[in-house]
């Protein structure tokens, strides 16, 4: 096997090492669960229960929006439903979440089968099936994975996500520690669906779930498997890059994966289709790596979605006395929360407890145009260039510097001497750049309604011109059939008058 | 001597040819003034810029008649990248013309119309619909926040709120 070596990204293969040993354990049932509806990154889901419902694990509580990009929500546990109220959700937007009260039973839904060998299902069968089980992207973004499974899409490649893109994340690790076979049975449905004939599952390199996933596939003798280790870079693991390395080709800007013929997921993800099938559990738990300075015991935690983060901070020991903020996702790219009594939702691959020594206190300084940016980038962009353009407001000079293609992973960030805030100048432009598109088409949707509403008063106008001209004209000029009515008349009457004096 | 001055020749025509190729190739689009200033007008054919319509309002800054900053929908934004276009100088949007506001859509109060059919007759872009002592109501994906129609209802059933944004992706 050749030697991957990217020309971008950052090392931080210590820390990654660290945390790959980490123990995989189960957190205790809540007793109070909060599920969110917004569960993917499409539509919300509607919801299928009221208040005082009694649901069982499993049990469908979010029905997809029909034609639309959206995924199914289950109850992670058996109970009542006390509440339906908008909530804040972590890292997304207010959205309608279903609270419910466990009544400790966790008794399933029993309408799910449990294949022995649900390979032998149709490819139709399979698809559906994985949308029934609400399964999204379990990489973080949340992407619904039955729209991305699409047989008619031409892929022959499938690549199989386990090299965790942060550093200090080992979330997918432990389940490749713990689950590598039922990992390939989900590839093997995914495979089955695609039509696809080539799965690659690519790990970091000296990650303790290296040798359970080799082993596992030398057992399970499929020619169609091969494992490929990628550098411990940062972000190797992110799916753009990942592919660029694997394959050696880019997926284009604004495109997707599938246009090269590839689809990448996530193990995970792979995990919940497989659990779905053989076990008849939709996507109600997932593991949550709960890391950092912060915390007293860091550990992977299998969790409930819709258990509160604080639950996920007490098996993990509690937080340290220097703890100092609760970060969603890792320490690169993840996104501060206000309070830990949000729920997890099924994008939470961790949580990192950033302790007080590695908030950085430093002011920026002008940049030196050292480049160092340039060449971490992963999006082979040039920030220094980005920023500058960015900090004299000429947004459409950003667009054709590719910021759209920029992935917020904050590699710029990390190696800049002048500790500019790269990275959140680049989301605040990519907003407004999705903006400055939002209002263009805005308004060229209104100036065609205008010119045709225009057209057709001008039209209208024209004709009621043209009829009154109609009128006027009949006025002025006698008309011939009339005076000749009026002569007949006359005739008649004349005749008339002689018959009269006949008599 | 001479085949010094036949390469030179031949070298001058060949590389004129290129150049001429590479400028015909590059050539922007053959948009008039008044289009690309149009292309930056938010189009909500509000009239606050004292033209009735944006298409005016550009051919105006083409002549010379309006300034850029008369623009209140659009904002700074807008003036600024007028100012781009034009290679003048930047600023704030004149306050006489009225003050930048955030995207926003009328909405009617069905239960308070009267049906006058006022406001469908003055909607520069068709955003309403009804008819004569029928309720109206807002298309929202079609109206442009033009307030046009505010002063026209009789009962003051019209509201101005902030567009709800739908998920963009």
């Amino acid at each position: 096997m050749s030697k991957l070596q990217p020309l971008w990204g950052i090392n931080f293969s210590r820390p990654a090492i660290e945390s790959g040993g980490l123990p995989l354990i189960t957190a205790p049932l809540p007793d109070q669960l909060v599920v969110p509806l917004n569960q993917n990154i499409g539509f919300a889901a509607r919801a299928l229960v009221t208040e005082g419902e009694q649901v069982l694990k499993g049990q469908p509580i979010g029905a997809i929006t029909e034609n639309k990009l959206s995924a199914q929500v289950h109850a992670p546990t058996s109970g009542t439903v006390t509440r339906l109220s908008v909530q804040p959700v972590p890292g997304q937007d207010p959205a309608l979440c279903i609270e419910i009260r466990a009544d400790g039973g966790d008794h399933a839904w029993p309408k799910y089968t449990q294949h022995k060998d649900p390979l032998k299902l149709s490819p139709t069968q399979l698809h559906e099936a994985v949308s029934e089980a609400g399964i999204v992207g379990l990489g973080g973004a949340m992407f619904p994975t039955g729209a991305k499974l699409n047989p008619k899409d031409g892929v022959n490649t499938l690549i199989l996500n386990g090299a965790e893109c942060e550093p200090r994340i080992s979330c997918d690790d432990s389940l490749m520690q713990d689950s590598a076979a039922t990992i390939l049975l989900g590839a093997q449905v995914m495979l089955r669906i695609l039509a696809a004939d080539k799965c690659v599952i690519a790990v970091k390199e000296h990650t303790p779930a290296a040798k359970p996933m080799a082993h596992a596939i030398q057992q399970l003798n499929d020619k169609r498997f091969s494992l490929v280790f990628v550098p411990a870079l940062y972000p190797a693991g992110g799916e753009r890059q990942l592919i660029e390395l694997l394959t050696n080709t880019e997926v284009p800007t604004g495109g997707l994966p599938k246009d090269i013929g590839v689809v990448c997921q996530n193990v995970a993800t792979a995990y919940a289709i497989a659990t779905f099938l053989s076990q008849g559990e939709p996507l109600i738990s997932r593991i949550i790596t709960v890391s950092g300075g912060g915390i007293k015991q860091p550990a992977n935690i299998m969790a409930r979605i819709g258990t509160p983060i604080s639950k996920l901070i007490e098996c993990a020991g509690g937080y340290t006395n220097t703890a100092s903020r609760l970060i969603m996702g890792g320490p690169m790219m993840g996104i501060a929360l206000a309070n830990d009594k949000l729920p997890v939702t099924k994008a939470c691959n961790s949580f990192y407890i950033a302790d007080t020594t590695e908030l950085s206190t430093t002011t920026e300084l002008p940049c030196i145009r050292c480049g160092d940016c340039a060449t971490v980038c992963p999006a082979h962009l040039m920030p220094q260039l980005l920023l500058q353009t960015k900090r004299t407001n000429d947004y459409s000079q950003l667009a054709t510097l590719g910021l759209p293609d920029c992935m917020e992973c904050g590699c710029c960030d990390y190696v800049c001497p002048s500790n500019i805030p790269l990275t959140l100048e680049f989301i605040s432009a990519k907003k407004t750049l999705r903006d400055i598109a939002f209002g263009k088409n805005r308004a060229s949707h209104a100036e065609q309604r205008f010119n045709a509403r225009n057209e057709r008063l001008e039209k209208q106008s024209e004709q009621r011109e043209r009829q009154l001209n109609q009128q006027i004209e009949a006025l002025e000029t006698p008309d011939t059939s009339t005076q000749n009515a009026l002569k007949e008349l006359l005739l008649r009457t004349e005749k008339n008058k002689h018959k009269d004096q006949k008599k | 001597m001479l085949t010094g001055i036949f390469i030179m020749a031949g070298l001058a025509g060949l590389i004129g040819t290129a150049l001429l190729l590479v400028t015909r190739s590059t050539q922007e689009t053959t948009e008039t003034p008044v289009q690309k200033i149009n292309a930056l007008l938010p189009q909500t054919q509000c009239a606050q810029c004292n033209y009735p319509g944006c298409l005016l309002y550009a051919k105006a800054i083409a002549d010379g008649t309006a300034d850029i900053d008369q623009c209140a929908p659009g904002g700074d934004a807008t003036v600024t990248a007028l100012a781009n276009l034009l290679g003048r100088s930047t600023r704030k949007v004149n306050p006489v013309y009225g003050k930048p506001q955030p995207l926003s859509v009328a909405v009617i109060n069905e239960a308070a119309c009267i049906g006058c059919v006022l406001c469908i007759d003055i909607c520069p872009v068709d955003a309403i619909v009804g008819a004569s002592r029928y309720t109206h109501t807002v298309i929202q994906k079609e109206c442009t926040g033009c307030e046009l129609c505010i002063p026209l209802c009789p009962v003051d059933c019209i509201e101005i709120v902030p567009l709800h944004r739908e998920h963009i992706p």
